[in-house]
């Protein structure tokens, strides 16, 4: 294929002016650049307001060279030198491992204990919540992804250590401290001590939880606490490794610890449509509870909402938490629940002996209380639960 | 029967070939805008996939266009045909793919849509182009009336769209009309696009319906409507009903927690109100819980949205709300805002738009806003936009409260003041008669505890806060970065701190075409300068998307019009071109200048007619740009070169297509302009060099 000749020859001057006009366009990307207005830099992660605080990580052991394995969730993440964990809030520096996120919440707020939810702990009571950056599982469905998929330096975040924290509890009237939000797994240190200072105060501390963490850090947190709610995404593998990034069995194991050591505990389950509302799986993992954990553990049915990841599937229809609902009550379960749909008659307290309401509740309000000294003011069956 | 006699095709070429071009015009834009918005369509910040999926579209152009050079210009009529087969079974499958995923899409899972949603009408549509080409002799003349075609094909698409009609209709009659040129004659033409119509007609809601229903197999889709912003899609469930909007569940209903929030707090801050106004309340419900006797006003800035809403109580109209000019005046004027997704929304959070609320509202009347807020953690971005809005509230109204919670709701008053203590509060609620499960007494007292006002003080004192009197056309980067956000590691390519790679196109644009040169053994330099060409006009392309969807909220209404107008300015690059020869280095400069400067004067408008106005503009001169620089280069070779210099034009464009979104999403508007300057006077200087 050949060119043919064109007739418009060069000069000189156009040629000196196209090199000079190639030369500074190669420089231009080296030249000094304009600065980045605020809202460019800054608009995928936050400016933070403190630089992440070392504080050395409980749970971890040591590997060849500087390489650690954390041993705090089931996970069993190796961290190198410099390195961080999944859940981005741990670090390994220089051999040695560190929680960055000690005494730095990223969120606070006074809620009812019933936002959480616990239904047969201190009803009608405020907590309060705190939160860090971080956490250990990578859920589709997370309402607090702002906060839980981010790392420390990442968000927002401001100092407030264990003891204002029970303090600020004290002066806000909160029976309760709850760790909630992000996983508190990975802010296992501060929770530890934050859950201390507020037993000196009188301040409670109730866990909310995913359940995935070791048998030994559980164990010993066990005695600090008041109440744990743990949530149980849902009783397939394939569910956890899919949609959580995370096992099954762990969480399985967590509940039976739970159980055995006798703390007060209940469980979430929140229903996602198409994904984990299988009613087989349901009565499944209702037999299980009632086997394994006993027909009193309350098993809270929870409405999803389109959030993060799963913006495309629809809230749970209300008839799928009713048909949850009574699999479990089938399956002898004493207080299933049906939660985020205010209103609803599955909110409420139903006594296991007479079949009377106890408490009725709508949304995070207590309307009628007639549990008198844990048993039900009609005939008298013990209900469990820590109610004052 | 056809052959390949060489007499047949003497005495049809040039008639057949300008009839050919003007319809394979008509027939790929609309095809490509079709596709397009069925793809922004399809999933969230479908703006982030704009560019991905122009770029699959000319990719298999540029594909096309190589294949064809090898066929016979004999087969063309087999492939009108089968471009007139394929189009509405790969509408379908853009239509049902997402629904295959049970979670979001990221870029990556969404990039084989993208390429395989194009494939079959991009490939084909390219293979006639180098056919036609082939058969005419002289590529700019095939390339000048397929742009003119296009242009009428970008006016068939908006008419399309701005009737709120579904795309497969649009595709029914496209295939059609290219079945009717296998007969090659006028009336055979005229009576495809009859029967076109009247089988859209009938089958256009059936494929639709019948192809959504598929995607949201699990769920019963009861209404589908195809509004100016884009698709709305209602499915419903034992008495609840979602709203979704690009593939996103936007508003599920009966929500009265929601409802009651965002309509009875501002009824409980004027009790004795009358009538109210309720603008941008998508998937609120309004009926069941107000007080009767109360006039309520829905203003809705899409026409679609009327058509699917069966149960809003009071009267619905669509309006533009910045120019909602009512005989009346009301008690209340309640603002629903969703975070400015659009500059559209933007200018609902301008003090222009609360000063003509004011008028809008009784003496003693209120403003109340609820805005997105997060109480648990409430990040910078959310931080600066509240913030942002009480100074903008603060420089039109004396009295401002600030309610905490899910939302912030924000109660703005004149006449009367609006500091109320919560008791007071939750005392009105027995004198409106109003007994709600959740919107009580103690929801009252708890939203307005001092610590959580306290919070939302130190979230509002956190960052700067400026009133907002100026259009900065920034917020749908945000948005899109936001949308990118959630994927993590895949969009990691949105970063500012991703640059470096970003601007591997810059070794790219000069590598591929030296090797293209090597391989097709044609001059590098003029490749280098087509290149660059297609590069500006597909960059160009896409910052013009972009900021229709910044400026005017509906790239989905657009779109043909903003590919129309583009093509209108190749054909007319191309005809200047082939007229005066060559296209002088003066008036490139010139005109690249002139381009450039345009989008930088939308940030002072506030008009936006006149701002689309100069976008079309800025459309037409890139397009311009584009077609005189590619009949320029084309002009200097032999006929035989002009499917390779199409295909080395439209790999420019897939690498803008490829790298310009990472640009213009990462770092804004200026740094694109700062680049486009760049790749011009890069252009500039290889054009001298191009005369050796």
């Amino acid at each position: 294929m050949s060119i043919p000749e064109n007739n418009s020859a060069i000069n000189r001057r156009a040629f000196l002016r196209a090199a000079g006009v190639c030369a500074g366009c190669s420089l231009m990307p080296f030249g000094p650049k304009p600065p980045l207005p605020q809202f460019v830099t800054s608009a995928f992660a936050d400016e933070p307001t403190n630089p992440p605080q070392l504080h050395i990580a409980e749970f971890y052991k040591s590997l060849e060279g500087l390489e650690i394995e954390c041993e705090l969730c089931p996970r069993k993440c190796a961290v190198g030198d410099r390195e961080r964990g999944f859940c981005g809030v741990r670090e390994n520096r220089n051999g040695k491992y560190y929680t960055l996120v000690y005494g730095n919440p990223c969120s606070t707020n006074i809620d009812q204990i019933e936002k959480k939810p616990f239904f047969h702990y201190k009803p009608g009571s405020m907590a309060f919540s705190l939160a860090t950056a971080g956490c250990n599982l990578n859920c589709k469905f997370c309402q607090n992804w702002q906060i839980s998929q981010f790392r420390p330096e990442q968000i927002r975040s401001f100092q407030l250590s264990p003891s204002q924290v029970a303090q600020l509890a004290q002066s806000n009237s909160c029976d309760s401290i709850a760790y909630t939000y992000s996983e508190p797994t990975i802010f296992y240190e501060y929770m530890c001590d934050c859950a201390v200072e507020g037993n000196r105060r009188n301040v409670k501390s109730a866990l909310v939880t995913a359940g995935y963490i070791q048998k030994e850090p559980m164990q010993k947190l066990i005695p600090y606490l008041a109440a744990v709610k743990v949530d149980l995404k849902a009783f397939t593998e394939k569910y956890y490794a899919d949609i959580c990034n995370a096992e099954l069995a762990p969480v399985l194991e967590t509940l039976k610890l739970l159980k055995s050591s006798g703390i007060w505990f209940e469980i979430v389950y929140l229903m996602v449509p198409t994904l984990n509302d299988d009613p087989a799986d349901i009565r499944r993992m209702c037999q299980w509870i009632g086997a394994e954990l006993g027909p009193d553990v309350p098993v809270h049915f929870t409405r999803f909402h389109p959030e993060y990841l799963l913006k495309n599937l629809p809230s749970t229809p209300i008839k799928s938490l009713e048909i949850a609902y009574n699999i479990a009550l089938e399956e002898k379960l004493n207080f299933p629940y049906i939660g985020n749909v205010y209103g609803h008659k599955g909110e409420n307290t139903y006594c296991p002996g007479c079949k009377s309401e106890i408490v009725s509740r709508n949304g995070f309000q207590i309307l009628k209380f007639d549990i008198d000294n844990r048993r039900c003011k009609k005939c008298g069956q013990t209900i469990p639960g820590i109610w004052t | 029967m056809r052959t390949d006699h060489p007499r047949h095709l003497d005495l049809s070429a040039g008639r057949n070939t300008t009839s050919d071009a003007i319809i394979l015009g008509v027939c790929s834009l609309a095809a490509q805008a079709v596709f397009l918005r069925m793809i922004l369509s399809s999933q969230p910040g479908g703006e982030l996939y704009a560019a991905l999926a122009l770029g699959g579209w000319i990719g298999w152009v540029a594909v096309g266009s190589f294949i064809g050079k090898s066929l016979s210009p004999a087969l063309r009529e087999r492939i009108w045909l089968l471009s007139a087969i394929i189009k509405l079974p790969l509408a379908c499958i853009i239509t049902i793919y997402p629904g295959l995923f049970q979670q979001m899409m990221d870029p990556v899972r969404f990039l084989p849509m993208a390429l395989i949603g194009m494939a079959g009408p991009g490939m084909l549509y390219g293979i006639l182009f180098s056919l036609l080409a082939k058969l005419r002799g002289r590529t700019s003349a095939i390339y000048k009336f397929e742009a003119a075609g296009s242009f009428i094909g970008g006016i068939a698409v908006t008419v399309w769209v701005f009737l709120g009609l579904s795309g497969f209709g649009l595709l029914i009659i496209l295939a059609f009309v290219e079945i009717s040129i296998y007969w090659r004659r006028a009336a055979v033409t005229v009576a495809a696009i009859a029967a076109g119509a009247i089988a859209a007609l009938i089958l256009s809601s059936q494929f639709d319906r019948a192809m959504t229903s598929f995607r949201w197999r699990n769920f019963q889709v009861s209404r589908i409507a195809h509004g100016h912003t884009g698709d709305w899609i209602v499915l419903s469930d034992q008495g609840q009903s979602s709203l979704v909007r690009a593939g996103t569940i936007i508003a599920s209903y009966p929500d009265r927690p929601a409802s009651e929030e965002a309509l009875l707090w501002p009824l409980l801050y004027k009790p004795e109100s009358k009538s109210m106004l309720l603008i941008g309340y998508e998937g609120i419900q309004t009926a069941p819980f107000l007080p009767p006797g109360l006039d309520i006003t829905n203003l809705y800035s899409d026409p679609a949205y009327i058509e699917i809403l069966a149960d809003s109580a009071g009267r619905s109209i669509y309006d533009d709300p910045l120019n909602f000019r009512p005989q009346r005046k009301y008690d209340i004027v309640a603002v629903q805002l969703h975070g400015a997704a659009t500059l559209y929304d933007y200018r609902l959070e301008t003090s222009l738009f609360f000063e003509r609320c004011r008028q809008l509202m009784d003496d003693d009347g209120i403003l109340y806003i609820n805005a997105p807020f997060d109480e648990n953690y409430s990040s910078d971005n959310l931080n600066r936009y509240i913030a942002r809005l009480e100074a903008t509230l603060k420089s039109i109204f004396p009295d401002i409260a600030v309610i905490p919670g899910p939302n912030a709701g924000f109660v703005c008053g004149v006449g009367a003041g609006v500091d109320i203590p919560s008791d007071v509060l939750a005392a009105r609620l027995d004198t409106l008669g109003i007994v709600s499960p959740y919107f009580n007494g103690p929801l009252i007292a708890n939203r307005l505890l001092p610590f959580k006002k306290e919070q939302v003080e130190r979230s509002l004192n956190s960052v700067e806060s400026n009133t907002n009197d100026v259009f900065r056309p920034i917020s749908v980067l945000q948005y899109l970065q936001w949308q990118g956000s959630r994927f993590g590691k895949t969009a990691g390519i949105f970063k500012v701190y991703q640059m470096p790679y970003i601007l591997l196109f810059i070794p790219l644009m000069i590598l591929i075409p030296v090797l293209f040169g090597r391989w097709t053994q044609l001059k590098p330099g003029p490749l280098l300068v087509l290149a660059n060409f297609g590069f500006m006009g597909m960059a160009f392309e896409i910052v013009n998307l972009y900021l229709f969807q910044i400026i005017l909220g509906s790239l989905y209404l657009h779109i043909g019009m903003i590919l129309a107008v583009f093509m209108a300015g190749m054909a007319l690059g191309s005809m200047y071109v082939a007229r005066h020869r060559i296209l002088s280095l003066f008036a490139i400069s010139i005109l690249a200048f002139c381009i450039l400067l345009i989008p930088l004067m939308l940030d002072s408008q506030i008009d936006l007619r006149w701002t689309g106005f100069l976008m079309y503009i800025s459309s037409l001169f890139s397009g311009f740009l584009t077609g005189g620089g590619f009949a320029a280069i084309a002009n200097r070779y032999q006929d035989g070169a002009g499917p390779w210099l199409y295909g080395i034009d439209l790999l420019g464009g897939l690498i803008a297509a490829l790298f310009v979104p990472g640009l213009v999403i990462s770092v804004g508007t200026f740094f694109v302009f700062y680049t486009l300057i760049f790749m011009y006077t890069m252009n500039y200087a290889t054009l001298t060099f191009e005369k050796y």
